[in-house]
């Protein structure tokens, strides 16, 4: 028997995820296969093989998100006290400001710190990036023949883009070059397992080629209208070719042996369900990201908690919003959060974010990696949690709150708490998110000497972290 | 701090930032200076008509700009009439903080990729189920490719096929030796709608113009499609084709000529009408929530019909009426359902939801689009208005004051105290100098529209009994008012607004922002629209009649 921990969807699945008998009948042959074989720590200074990283909007509380005590013996506050059954593969890192956020030409106070926060550069005139956010850039090296770059998921709101796609304006491939999230489960779990993953018919064989032949042909005319066109429509179009590229790399892929070792779980939703029901969406996207993981479709995942203006927490609230009525909306309230003692409700709200992120954990920690069935996903993967603002009733890029969860290869291990802090409110700290990112770009095994703008956010790793 | 608040706040009527405001008449309009030496007269006050300059070419690029999904819908539907076709086919574009015809907008991330292939595959499918129709020809007979490549083709490309491009759609024709006629033609058809010359508006043919080596002509094809997508959203029809093909848009009088066939023609109304809405970023209302104690008669329902009888007073203003930016600001005539009546406090005879009937709005409480349930409420939030919000879209839209809060500042809005009214709050976050710089004009622009609830009601007081004051004295915008009638009335008389409003169209029309290389085009066109009267139609005009609009630059 493994010892896998139940999964965070066991709360919904009477209703509907791995539904009913018929779905655990389906589902089990996947869980069993892919359950980790014996629990293993990561020893310290394993490597990470897989990056997921999650954004919340709008910071957080700082005097109830900071531990307290020493580097290895910390206490977790009320803010992250959710991942507490977490410490020991944790390294909370405070003290770390987005400087590249002020180095924007143009732009509000959400603008700078949204577009800035994972590429750690500054926008264009356009308010286009110039460069990748640091999850695409580990993604690009480390995809391999894996079907997706990263898979990506929303939290919060839908619409926008059909599909219920939606650019959350975080994550970027390169310059002018947007990530979507995805904010309907269904449609994740459609466009990831529904017929991709598991026995492929062989009766489509024949459609693959000929889907494959259509692909060449566009990828074909791409090449003949480009030549018509000048460098900066160019670099707009090469960004379009390289989706085309992706997409037929995956219909070529669709038949291969390593697609087929992977059964694919059941997703049954109730008809009707809102996508902007963070409470209901949450933890199925989180079990979506872990088990795409797990069938090692990506080694890379994104979660965006895409409401930062409204979000009204009702399910922590018997269905009502927990904000207080003299305020517009959680937007207001977490502008007027700096009182010592915060309104409960917008401790409430944050917590939140921190009880999901330890869903995200428990569900990777249900899986065993794929290649490595002693050890689950979450002993071999490394989570970014972090926010595009620090103190919310501030708006502005210092301190951000950063969590890092599961392995980052350091020799010292985890369950750590790293203060870098230099103790000043509202002055700039001494590292950026250029070197922490550069960090997690070490740790993964490169050797890069920064990321990002460096002549604002500086060169070089954060000490201690990788 | 002072040197960052001026660049935060001033700006240029042409574009990213105008200065000033409406003046007084006679005057140049104090700091209203266009920032260019080349069109000194372009913002001006109500001083009189912008100078005309030479010529309106601009010589940087448009961009290459990807069909919105309205368009691309239109132009799928075009192309297979008669075919049964899902009612949604392409992931829709979004306009972000500028238009959809913006590439930021079009933007293909690998999700809209991947649905855009679904949508290609499932359009294939239902037109190539009667391939005999599709080709106009029985598949097995010779040339029956190629006639269906060269035909599909050149309607789904709005122009003649290269060589180059006949022999891939050819060649993928003939890869599969297995495939059946039914297959082959939907495999086309599945590669066309993921072409880039399907995709994009292809602007780069012409010819290098015979007085002047920087720049080309468009050829007819191109034109054809510029014009067709700017004021029907859709593809040429057959008989602007034509035109094209017999080179009968090589002159300006003949481009015009066709531009006001279009104008004419019904499939211009909803086009116009989505610009008014992208302009006054009405599309805030598809997400739009509201408390449903306060508010329980909104919903997805209200506001979707909040924004339709919008479009309808547009379509009305544009195109039965008047057509000038002032009626659209002044007008007090509504349609209404009976959700929205009771909105506006009227009575109406309507059957149903899509039953719109024509009202007068109080006179008094409404006047034009600015004083709009639409307007209000989609610039409120979940419980009350949001006077900043609505302060900086009239400042953005209609004065051209490009807004950014200097970098640094802490944005942090007072929370309302007990007896304050949100005019009181607005005035102690403004004792910050870094604040007071623009919300001096912002906050009592946005007061103006205080009178509207965060549904659009009208209303004299809060709920808290304190009293709405919606008077505002702006001398930075040369405006004083005593509330949003009132400032719609002044900026119906102002060339500010007029120049402004141009920009937009401007911007909509070449999917960017202008830039000083712009200065020429802007003048014409803000000079032609104020001498016309404001009329929109004339506007539209001007920048089809516009050198930039029939030319590039001959190294974009």
């Amino acid at each position: 028997m493994s010892e896998r921990k139940p999964p965070s969807f066991v709360r919904h699945s009477r209703r509907f995820f791995l539904a009913g008998a018929a779905g655990f009948a389906l589902g089990l042959p996947f869980l069993e296969a892919l359950a980790p074989k014996k629990q293993a720590l990561a020893a310290p200074g394993d490597k990470p093989k897989r990056l997921i990283v999650v954004v919340h909007r709008q910071g957080t509380v700082l005097s109830q998100w900071t531990p307290s005590g020493s580097e290895t013996s910390f206490t977790l506050p009320s803010l992250l006290a959710p991942l507490a059954p977490y410490q020991s593969k944790l390294l909370v890192v405070s003290g770390v400001d987005n400087k590249a956020a002020a180095a924007c030409p143009s732009g509000d106070g959400h603008q700078r710190a949204g577009a800035t926060l994972l590429t750690a550069d500054s926008y264009d005139s356009n308010m286009e990036t110039r460069g990748p956010s640091i999850d695409q850039l580990v993604a690009s090296r480390l995809q391999g023949n894996l079907p997706y770059r990263s898979i990506n998921v929303a939290v919060g709101h839908g619409g926008g883009l059909s599909g219920g796609a939606l650019k959350s304006g975080f994550f970027f491939v390169g310059a002018k070059d947007p990530v979507s999230s995805i904010a309907d489960p269904a449609v994740v779990f459609s466009s990831l397992f529904a017929g991709k993953v598991g026995q492929v018919d062989p009766s489509i064989a024949q459609q693959r080629v000929r889907d494959i032949a259509v692909l060449d042909a566009v990828a074909d005319n791409f090449k003949a209208f480009r030549a018509r066109l000048g460098k900066d429509d160019q670099l707009r179009l090469d960004n379009h070719a390289a989706k085309i590229e992706a997409i037929q790399k995956r219909v070529v892929a669709a038949g291969s042996t390593q697609a087929k070792s992977c059964v694919a779980p059941a997703l049954n939703l109730p008809s009707g369900y809102n996508t902007r029901d963070e409470g209901f969406i949450a933890p199925l996207q989180m079990d979506l990201v872990a088990s795409a993981l797990a069938c090692n479709l990506a080694r890379v995942a994104t979660v965006v908690f895409d409401q930062g203006h409204a979000p009204e927490f009702a399910w922590l609230n018997s269905g009502s919003s927990i904000v207080p009525s003299k305020y517009d909306n959680w937007h207001m309230m977490v502008h007027d959060g700096r009182s010592p003692s915060p309104e409960p409700a917008l401790v409430q709200g944050y917590r939140w974010y921190s009880e999901s992120v330890a869903t995200l954990l428990g569900a990777l920690q249900s899986y065993a990696d794929p290649e490595e069935a002693n050890k689950t996903l979450l002993d071999t993967s490394l989570v970014l949690w972090i926010s595009n603002f620090g103190d919310g009733n501030g708006h502005n890029t210092l301190k951000l709150p950063i969590v890092i969860a599961g392995t980052t290869g350091s020799p010292s291990g985890m369950g750590r708490y790293l203060d870098l802090s230099n103790k000043k409110a509202w002055t700039d700290s001494q590292y950026s998110t250029s070197q922490v990112f550069t960090s997690l770009l070490h740790a993964f095994g490169g050797n890069d000497a920064g990321f990002g703008n460096t002549s604002v956010g500086g060169s070089g790793a954060v000490p201690g972290i990788a | 701090m002072a040197s960052i608040v001026s660049v935060a706040c001033s700006g240029r009527i042409g574009d990213p930032n105008a200065a000033g405001g409406l003046g007084k008449p006679g005057t140049p309009g104090g700091a209203a200076g266009s920032g260019s030496s080349k069109s000194p007269g372009a913002a001006r006050g109500n001083g009189g008509l912008p100078a005309l300059p030479d010529g309106s070419f601009s010589s940087k690029a448009t961009p290459l700009r990807r069909l919105t999904s309205t368009q691309l819908d239109n132009t799928v539907r075009a192309l297979f009439p008669g075919v049964a076709l899902p009612a949604t086919l392409f992931p829709s574009t979004i306009a972000g903080r500028d238009y959809t015809t913006f590439p930021q907008a079009t933007v293909v991330t690998e999700d809209v990729a991947e649905s855009m292939r679904s949508a290609a595959s499932a359009i294939a499918k239902a037109a190539a189920a009667d391939v005999n129709k599709l080709m106009g020809c029985a598949p097995a007979t010779a040339g029956c490719a190629d006639k269906l490549i060269g035909a599909l083709g050149e309607s789904a490309y709005r122009r003649p096929l290269t060589v180059e491009e006949h022999d891939i759609l050819r060649a993928l024709w003939d890869k599969d030796t297995q495939a059946t006629p039914v297959q082959r033609a939907q495999a086309v058809v599945e590669a066309i709608l993921q072409s880039p010359q399907f995709l994009y508006l292809d602007d780069k043919s012409g010819k290098v113009d015979a007085s002047d080596p920087t720049r080309v002509t468009l050829d007819g094809y191109a034109l054809a499609s510029r014009l067709a997508y700017l004021l029907w959203n859709s593809p040429p029809d057959a008989a602007l084709i034509a035109k094209a093909r017999a080179g009968k848009l090589a002159s300006r009088d003949e481009l015009l000529a066709e531009a006001k066939r279009l104008l004419a023609d019904p499939r211009a109304h909803p086009v116009v009408a989505a610009f008014h809405v992208e302009y006054l970023q009405l599309t805030k209302l598809d997400a739009a929530q509201r408390d449903a104690a306060l508010f329980p008669s909104f919903g997805p329902e209200l506001a979707a019909s909040m924004k339709k009888a919008f479009e309808r007073f547009v379509e009305h203003v544009v195109f039965d009426s008047k057509g000038t930016l002032a009626e659209l600001l002044e007008s007090r005539v509504a349609f209404v359902n009976g959700r929205l009546a009771a909105v506006y406090g009227v009575s109406s005879s309507s059957s149903g939801d899509d039953d719109y009937r024509q009202v007068q709005l109080p006179q008094g409480e409404r006047a034009g689009m600015l004083t709009r349930a639409a307007f209000a409420a989609a610039h409120a939030n979940t419980r009350e208005s949001a006077p900043v919000h609505r302060g900086a879209v009239v400042l953005e839209r209609l004065f051209c004051r490009e807004l950014e809060p200097p970098p640094g500042v802490n944005a942090t809005l007072p929370q309302l105290q007990d007896g304050e009214s949100p005019r009181e709050r607005l005035a102690r976050h403004r004792a910050d100098p870094a604040c007071s710089a623009c919300h001096d004009m912002i906050d009592p622009v946005g007061f103006a529209f205080e009178s509207f609830d965060a549904i659009g009601s009208h209303r004299i007081a809060y709920a808290s009994q304190v009293p709405i004051d919606a008077s505002g004295d702006v001398p930075a915008l040369g405006v004083k008012f005593g509330d949003g009638v009132e400032l719609s009335a002044q900026l119906a008389k102002s060339d500010i607004a007029m120049s402004c409003y141009a920009v937009h169209w401007l911007r909509y029309a070449l999917g960017r922002r202008l830039a000083p290389d712009d200065d020429d085009l802007a003048a014409t066109v803000q000079h032609q629209f104020i001498k016309s009267g404001g009329n929109i139609q004339a506007l539209l005009l001007a920048i089809v009649g516009s050198d930039t609009f029939r030319q590039r630059p001959v190294n974009p």
